[in-house]
């Protein structure tokens, strides 16, 4: 039960990521053929083409990044039912708001090419990652709390 | 003779109609899955339960479908071109196809729509049923598709154009003025949202009686009303207004299934907004495995070096390497997996019964080869259809009911 809900969104990110390689290896490589055989009615113009791989880029990114955040959080539930951080529970906590802000700056630096200067996309990066960060001050300030009172 | 030209209606270009098209195949596996939404199971259950709810969801579906669209043209929104641009070709096909699909889908166990969202919970059955499929449109690719092609070609029980040729406005007024449009719109959409609520009603009727111990379910005797003799203590009552935010929080949550209205309801706000935003630019419909079946199998092909563009008929005239619905079948299984992940349904199931596997295969290559010769399937062209204010959902419609007839009168024998 637990392993499928760990490794089921580690398989979606990589079916994504996946997905995004073969388009742009053999289906702008048939488009290519298709050309060169004259073949019109198979044959798919740049334009939509290329429409096509950016969208399916940033699909790829989102669902990387939905599943990873999936991953994470049952990764630590899985953790913390296991009993396995008896000691160090409260890193768990920090480190999860942390990998995920490290995503999206993963995320945002991999696509800038396309976002370019895109402020509301750009908007939305930064909020989700000063939630993240608010996150992470919540557990740490937490974390001391718990400890001060024991 | 109408104008059967393609331009697009707003100029945001193809990523934004990619993405657009991706998100509403997200939405319908997504919903599809919560309400467990099967075309041919609403079928069936004509048959086996007597139940006529499902079925009345699907007219409901149809003619909430025609309603929207039917309404964007005759006010101007949209023009008319965009709703009969891709109407197929109609004919004899349609109805041995729909017949097929329908016999070959009720053995599977499961339409295009229902085979995708169950592959991506984990059925075991219906990835063989995909793969019967792939199999069923190879066949129909060099067994039957030069001489349906050939029957098409020269008009043998066949319309030998698409286009406005099988648009009802223009076949009942001879115009695709929005007058026509709408007259026609309401001709066709009302009375099956009628007629789907009143089926709805009916079956809700019957299956009251039968819990009030008035009525037996056929061939079981009725239930005995036992009321609260026992002496067991009754549920607290809760205030409507409470009980309806519960319900939406569950339904949120994912505790709750969704219901077949409110997946029909979803269903039919997003083929109104593939319709809108891909107006002028491609097919502005939802189209499922239909040919995406064939295509992801020229796929699976390419990467070993075949290209059955080049070498095979059907792959070789009709379709494009890719396309809009390319991204709203992976987006599909995508929001299936998603919804069924995180409800908690997802889990890969292998039928016991191995045979299951064998005949969901079988089903499978008859649903592959159906839906190739009706030129669509359950969702590409009868659903599709209805929108499109075309006939040939009607003749698909009664094939699909006439196979799903067949394969419950063969499974009762077996």
């Amino acid at each position: 039960m637990y392993l499928r809900k760990v490794l089921a969104p580690l398989v979606l990110s990589l079916f994504a990521m996946g997905w995004y390689r073969f388009s742009e290896v053999y289906i702008v490589g048939s488009d290519q053929i298709a050309l060169c055989h004259g073949n019109y009615a198979v044959y798919v113009i740049p334009a939509q083409l290329d429409g096509y791989l950016v969208a399916n880029l940033w699909i790829c990114y989102s669902l990387v990044f939905v599943g990873l955040s999936m991953f994470w959080y049952n990764l630590v539930k899985y953790v913390k039912d296991k009993g396995f951080l008896t000691e160090g529970k409260g890193s768990i906590d920090l480190a999860f708001p942390l990998a995920i802000a490290a995503e999206i700056i993963a995320l945002f630096t991999i696509g800038s090419s396309i976002i370019g200067g895109d402020m509301t996309i750009r908007l939305a990066g930064y909020t989700c990652l000063i939630a993240c960060l608010m996150w992470f001050w919540y557990s740490l300030v937490n974390i001391i709390k718990v400890r001060t009172l024991a | 003779m109408p104008a059967q030209v393609l331009e697009p209606v707003f100029s945001y270009g193809w990523p934004i109609v990619f993405a657009v098209f991706a998100a509403s195949g997200f939405i319908l596996g997504w919903a599809a899955q919560r309400g467990n939404y099967c075309f041919v199971n609403a079928m069936t259950s004509i048959f086996t339960t007597k139940s006529f709810e499902r079925f009345g969801a699907l007219l409901l579906l149809f003619g909430l479908s025609a309603l929207g669209t039917g309404l964007l043209v005759a006010t101007g929104f949209i023009p008319s071109s965009d709703q009969f641009y891709f109407n197929y070709f109609g004919g004899w096909y349609i109805l041995v196809g729909s017949t097929i699909f329908g016999f070959g889908a009720a053995l599977a166990g499961g339409c295009n729509l229902s085979m995708l969202y169950r592959a991506a919970s984990g059925y075991v059955q219906n990835w063989i049923e995909l793969f019967g499929m792939m199999i069923g449109t190879y066949i129909f690719a060099i067994g039957i598709w030069p001489f349906q092609l050939f029957t098409m070609e020269k008009g043998i029980l066949s319309t030998t154009a698409g286009g406005y040729v099988e648009y009802l406005p223009y076949l009942i007024f001879h115009s695709v003025s929005n007058e026509a449009v709408l007259l026609t719109t309401l001709m066709l959409a009302i009375p099956l949202i009628f007629l789907g609520i009143y089926l709805q009603i009916y079956t809700k009727r019957k299956w009251n009686k039968v819990a009030r111990g008035e009525r037996g379910i056929p061939g079981i005797f009725a239930v005995p009303k036992l009321g609260n003799s026992l002496g067991l203590p009754s549920p607290t009552v809760l205030p409507e207004k409470v009980k309806l935010s519960k319900e939406i929080k569950d339904l949120i949550l994912l505790r709750k299934p969704y219901g077949t209205n409110l997946t029909t309801v979803i269903l039919a706000l997003d083929i109104i907004l593939v319709f809108i935003v891909g107006a002028g630019y491609t097919f502005n419909y939802l189209v499922i495995t239909s040919s995406d079946g064939g295509r992801f199998f020229e796929y699976i092909m390419m990467m070993f070096g075949q290209n059955l563009f080049i070498t095979t008929p059907w792959f070789n005239d009709s379709l494009p390497i890719v396309d809009t619905s390319t991204l709203m079948v992976v987006m599909l299984c995508v929001g299936a997996f998603t919804s069924s992940f995180l409800s908690g349904d997802f889990k890969i199931r292998i039928p016991k019964d191995r045979r299951r596997l064998l005949i969901g295969f079988i089903g499978g290559i008859l649903v592959g080869i159906g839906v190739r010769m009706a030129l669509g399937c359950n969702v590409g062209l009868m659903w599709t259809n209805f929108a499109q204010l075309g006939y040939d959902g009607i003749i698909f419609l009664f094939g699909m009911l006439s196979g799903v007839y067949l394969a419950v009168k063969v499974q009762e024998r077996l």
